[in-house]
């Protein structure tokens, strides 16, 4: 896994910007070789909005990224039985605890929630949906009260490629996260 | 063989027709080829980075190709593609492009059409533009004007919103006929009758006459129209 795959999320925004942002170009490069009343409309009614839509969402990843960037590391506290991420979801963050417990659920359809584990300080959780790029695999919900330390995937991801010691680390949690869902 | 051959080629080079291209406006033809040239690479930016770099979108050298292509290039291109549009949209091959214009255009290049129009196209009183010389006023805000009413036009042809016949929606502006016909020597002191013209610039520019009085319409109704 390279870490530019944790970036999923942002990467769908781009091929929309880049899909709209050749759609209203070919209208453009249609309307400057032949221009009549119909490529004219084409270009000037429909063309013009592709090619702002694309600039739009670009401006928009590059907003959002210089704001994940500003706030990588972010505490959040959690009262008790808040739900912290739900299961589905699209995660952008991983939450090491610092004080307090969560539990961690997995909700099926038609069965009764299951409680997968429950984590204390100085664990960690949310990793698995940005190193497998996949929705989040399972709800997280305060089981008392809950102070943590977020960091956004952009760090997280640099931190995971360059400190080998906490791929380690974070390679044999997973795996025996893995071993318990099954 | 050869004599065969020879024979050929001159039947060849006979029906290759010379055909005489008028000038085109030098600024138009480079602003057109600026526009083609940002709107290609663009395109090929766009298309290179989502095709090649489809697994490292995330990556600073495919962001930077995105941000090129997507928002560097692509708004000096739209307003270079208008400004070349809205030009080439003078033309009167573009008017033609519209089939409620087929009745003028015909006669325009009808050569025994005695309308105003036809005279003027066909004897070149104007070089180029045709259609737009005489249906724009002059000064920024009447040209501005012109190309709004023309789009409105090309809205109502598209969406077939425009109702026949065809009718001017206002009188026709008489200064427009004036720009060029008041200092010529023709309309001083028309070769028929020299005298003809005597005080009636001053009736025009006192609206007391107009071209009208005395010449038919540029363009008649169709009944009036040669070969209609």
């Amino acid at each position: 896994m390279t870490e530019t795959e944790l970036f999923y999320g942002h990467k769908r925004h781009l091929i929309v910007a880049g899909v709209a942002s050749l759609g209203g170009l070919l209208t453009a490069l249609i309307y400057v070789l032949y221009s009549t009343p119909y490529t004219m409309v084409l270009f000037l009614l429909i063309g013009q909005l592709f090619i702002l839509l694309g600039i739009v969402i670009y401006v928009y990843v590059i907003v959002r990224d210089i704001r994940a960037n500003l706030e990588s590391v972010v505490e959040k506290r959690f009262k008790q039985g808040e739900i912290i991420f739900r299961q589905g979801e699209i995660g952008d963050r991983v939450y090491v605890i610092i004080e307090g417990e969560v539990e961690v659920v997995r909700e099926e359809r038609d069965k009764k929630a299951m409680v997968l584990a429950r984590l204390g300080p100085e664990e960690y959780f949310g990793e698995m949906a940005l190193l497998r790029n996949t929705p989040r695999s399972a709800t997280v919900r305060a089981f008392t009260e809950v102070r943590t330390l977020t960091i956004h995937q952009t760090h997280f991801a640099e931190l995971f490629a360059h400190v080998p010691a906490l791929r380690k680390s974070v390679e044999s949690v997973m795996g025996g996260r893995s071993r318990a869902e099954r | 063989m050869i004599q065969l051959l020879m024979l050929a080629v001159t039947v060849f080079a006979q029906q290759q027709e010379v055909e005489f291209v008028p000038p085109q406006d030098i600024a138009l033809v480079w602003a057109k080829r600026i526009a083609l040239l940002m709107i290609v690479v663009a395109i090929t930016l766009i298309l290179h980075t989502l095709i090649f770099h489809r697994h490292r979108l995330m990556e600073h050298r495919a962001k930077w190709f995105l941000f090129v292509g997507i928002c560097v290039l692509p708004i000096p291109a739209l307003f270079v593609s208008i400004g070349v549009g809205l030009e080439q949209s003078k033309d009167v091959t573009f008017c033609n492009s519209c089939h409620t214009m087929d009745p003028f255009f015909d006669d325009m290049n009808n050569m025994s059409s005695p309308t105003l129009a036809a005279l003027h196209y066909r004897n070149r009183y104007i070089q180029r533009e045709h259609c737009w010389t005489c249906h724009s006023d002059y000064g920024i805000f009447g040209t501005a004007g012109a190309k709004m009413d023309g789009l409105k036009h090309v809205y109502r042809y598209t969406f077939r919103t425009y109702r026949l016949p065809i009718r001017m929606r206002h009188p026709y502006d008489l200064s427009i006929c004036l720009n060029c016909h008041a200092e010529s020597a023709l309309f001083r002191r028309p070769r028929n009758d020299p005298e003809a013209h005597e005080g009636v610039l001053e009736s025009v520019l006192k609206n007391e006459m107009s071209c009208l009085t005395c010449h038919e319409l540029a363009h008649p109704p169709g009944e009036e129209r040669s070969g209609q």
